[in-house]
């Protein structure tokens, strides 16, 4: 998890320079800029997600199922194998790879001169060395999930079920058996599903990608190309979306935890607290389409389906966060930094989620696709939901963790608004210039030919501004994280169930 | 078109909405679900029944089927505007043939009648491209992905004469944002 905050931070400074080119300040050439965009998408959804999710998700199994991993050595091997791939990646990038971490077929075979095929390969090559270890990862969060020779004193109820039982109660769906069966079950712990429902996702996903990237090296290997664009589309989005959804999932399942933690109280209904978890295994992947809505070619039955799977996952959400707010409403709340980051993530979770549901519509998304209208999105959900929500569970887990406590509150606090504000401020610019129809993926969104994009140019600065609020918000969170590493062991810090 | 995959639909255009009706619908919306989070979070500062759920959690039932129903009249009121099923509605009575390549666009003609439904058929000869229309204002007005290898046909009717500008919405390398042209719209 540490290794995951360190690649955060490095791929936001990635975005700082960018945003600092868009700004009018130019930092950089055209190329270096999409090279910045590249290396940015991935940092944050390989270098950071993947091993923040990894640690997170061995922690909750192993606590709340109270037996081990299945194996220490795989768990570790699997985060070597993605960590490295992920560096290799940034190598491919450095060498000039520049065609965005979702590198839209056949861009990779058309570089303009800008990058070689070799580059083009290592970066396939590595990526589909980063998707091997998330396999791998997969296979121990399985294993340690559904094995029953595992030793451990935790639902042994759930253990001595049939498998088919077992997978039912793990992705939540005993909360729509009748009562008479749900009341004979066991409860299973909200975080596990959320972890199961994560990995399960993602690895229905993650053989599309792996297709894609092997055909995309023999292409290399044999050109010209000529695999089939629309095929190669969906293949990479078919992954390319639910990998957004690996860590989120997986905040979900922390925030039932965490909240009624903080709120000193149960969740009011258990089954209901489950009932989200199957639309969301189920929507997760079949919403990837509303990434081709705009494309003309795209069957359009595939397109509606993922329009409704797309409310779906709103319909789910809403559930989650109506929960949430019934947990926390009059109660005797703990406020703390952890908390805080907790709570400022949910709202950001609202606002993105709206934001998604108009993009996930295909009559509205004529005038939001590819516009800043998408940044906003993904930034209010990853930047100021994901992000901040996951600084909330470091704070509230790490002490726990490693039996320290975090030596500055007003560090924390220092973290906390500046994050708060950077990045909710920075996301309403984003927003703000998709609502102009600035276009996304821009190394210059204002050109003096065009009048009409000067309007964009006082939306940029904000983003900048807001953007160094946000980079210099880090200094006292990593001065924290240094020092609650550093600093002695103090007592036993129990987790509060 | 030779050696292109037939489009199986026609992008048609002026389909209702606006920007602006979108951007209010979401402070709308955005407004409703912030404002019940932030009052949960005064009310704690006066905690009440700490141990037990609030009543009103147990209206589940309510809530799924107001959610539900609200997701079902949005979808319900949008289909009709879905511009791959609006095919059919405009029937074009003009043409204009663009090709996209990194990183300029080529137009057959730059002049367009008011008023009189004209069809863009678009083909890249590389990577794919994003073919965006924006008027004079700066709001963009149609847009649809320019995939190689495949016809992309859309319908549009432009109602006010000018100058209309076209941005390519789709990263295609480092002259990306060079990818401008414009045409010209007439009286008819």
């Amino acid at each position: 998890m540490v290794v995951s905050f360190v690649n955060f931070i490095i791929a936001g400074s990635f975005a700082l320079l960018m945003r600092t080119d868009q700004a009018g300040v130019p930092a950089t050439s055209a190329q270096v800029f999409y090279q910045l965009l590249t290396a940015h998408g991935l940092g944050m959804f390989v270098g950071w997600q993947f091993p923040f999710a990894y640690g997170i998700a061995f922690f909750l199994l192993s606590y709340f199922l109270k037996r081990p991993l299945y194996s220490y050595r795989l768990a570790l091997v699997a985060s070597a194998v993605t960590l490295v791939s992920f560096y290799l990646n940034l190598v491919s990038i450095g060498l000039g790879f520049a065609a965005g971490w979702y590198y839209l077929f056949p861009l990779p075979f058309y570089s303009a001169g800008a990058w070689s095929a070799a580059s083009a390969a290592l970066f396939l090559v590595t990526a589909l060395g980063a998707e091997s270890g998330f396999v791998l990862f997969a296979y121990v969060a399985l294993r340690t999930v559904y094995s029953t020779k595992l030793p451990g004193v935790g639902q042994q109820k759930f253990y001595a079920q049939s498998s088919l039982y077992r997978f039912i109660q793990s992705v939540g769906l005993d909360s729509y058996m009748p009562t008479a069966t749900w009341n004979r079950l066991e409860p299973f712990p909200i975080p596990v599903i959320g972890v199961v429902v994560s990995v399960l996702v993602l690895l229905f996903s993650t053989p599309s990608v792996m297709a894609e990237q092997l055909l995309g090296l023999y292409q290399i290997a044999n050109p010209p190309f000529d695999l089939n664009n629309l095929l190669a589309k969906n293949l990479f989005w078919l992954y390319g979306h639910p990998i957004v959804y690996f860590a989120f999932f997986i905040v979900i399942g922390l925030y039932y935890f965490m909240m009624s933690t903080f709120s000193n109280r149960s969740l009011p209904s258990e089954r209901w607290a489950r009932a989200p978890w199957p639309l969301l295994l189920v929507a997760g992947v079949g919403v990837y389409s509303h990434h081709l809505f705009m494309d003309v070619n795209q069957p359009l039955w595939i397109n509606l389906l993922s329009q409704w799977m797309s409310y779906l996952i709103g319909f789910a959400s809403g559930l989650t966060v109506f929960a949430l707010i019934a947990v926390m409403w009059r109660s005797r709340f703990s406020w703390n930094t952890a908390s805080m980051f907790i709570v400022a993530s949910i709202a950001a979770w609202i606002i993105g989620g709206f934001i998604g549901e108009e993009q996930g519509t295909i009559a509205f998304d004529v005038y939001e696709h590819n516009t800043y209208v998408v940044v906003a999105h993904f930034h209010f959900n990853a930047l100021a939901g994901i992000m901040m929500a996951s600084f909330g569970a470091l704070y509230f887990l790490l002490p726990k963790l490693i039996h320290r406590d975090f030596p500055s509150a007003v560090m924390g606090r220092i973290h906390f608004w500046t994050s708060f504000i950077g990045s909710f401020g920075m996301s309403s610019c984003f927003l703000a210039l998709g609502l102009l129809g600035a276009p996304r993926r821009e190394a210059n969104v204002v050109l003096q030919s065009l009048g009409f994009t000067t309007t964009y140019a006082i939306w940029l600065d904000l983003a900048l501004i807001f953007a160094l609020i946000i980079g210099i918000g880090q200094l006292p969170f990593l001065y924290n994280l240094y020092k609650v590493i550093r600093a002695p062991k103090v007592r036993e810090v129990a987790v509060k169930a | 078109m030779a050696g292109l995959y037939a489009s199986a639909y026609t992008l048609a255009g002026d389909v209702g909405f606006g920007i602006g009706f979108l951007g209010w619908l979401l402070i709308v919306l955005v407004g409703i679900g912030v404002f019940f989070l932030a009052w949960a979070i005064y009310t704690t500062r006066h905690p009440r029944n700490a141990d037990r759920a609030p009543g009103w959690y147990h209206k589940e039932g309510v809530y799924v089927l107001a959610i539900g129903t609200v997701f079902l009249a949005f979808s319900a009121f949008t289909l009709p505007y879905v511009p791959l099923m609006s095919f059919g509605r405009l029937q074009p009575t003009q043409y204009v043939s663009v090709v996209a390549q990194q990183f300029s666009w080529t137009l057959n003609s730059t002049k367009v009648i008011a008023n009189q439904p004209v069809e863009f058929m678009v083909t890249s000869k590389d990577t794919t491209h994003g073919f965006g229309v924006y008027n004079a204002n700066g709001t963009l007005l149609m847009q649809e992905q320019v995939m190689p290898g495949f016809a992309n046909d859309f319908v549009y009717t432009f109602k006010d004469p000018g100058v209309y500008t076209i941005r390519c919405l789709e990263y295609c390398g480092f002259g990306h944002p060079t990818m401008v042209t414009s045409f010209v719209v007439v009286k008819g």
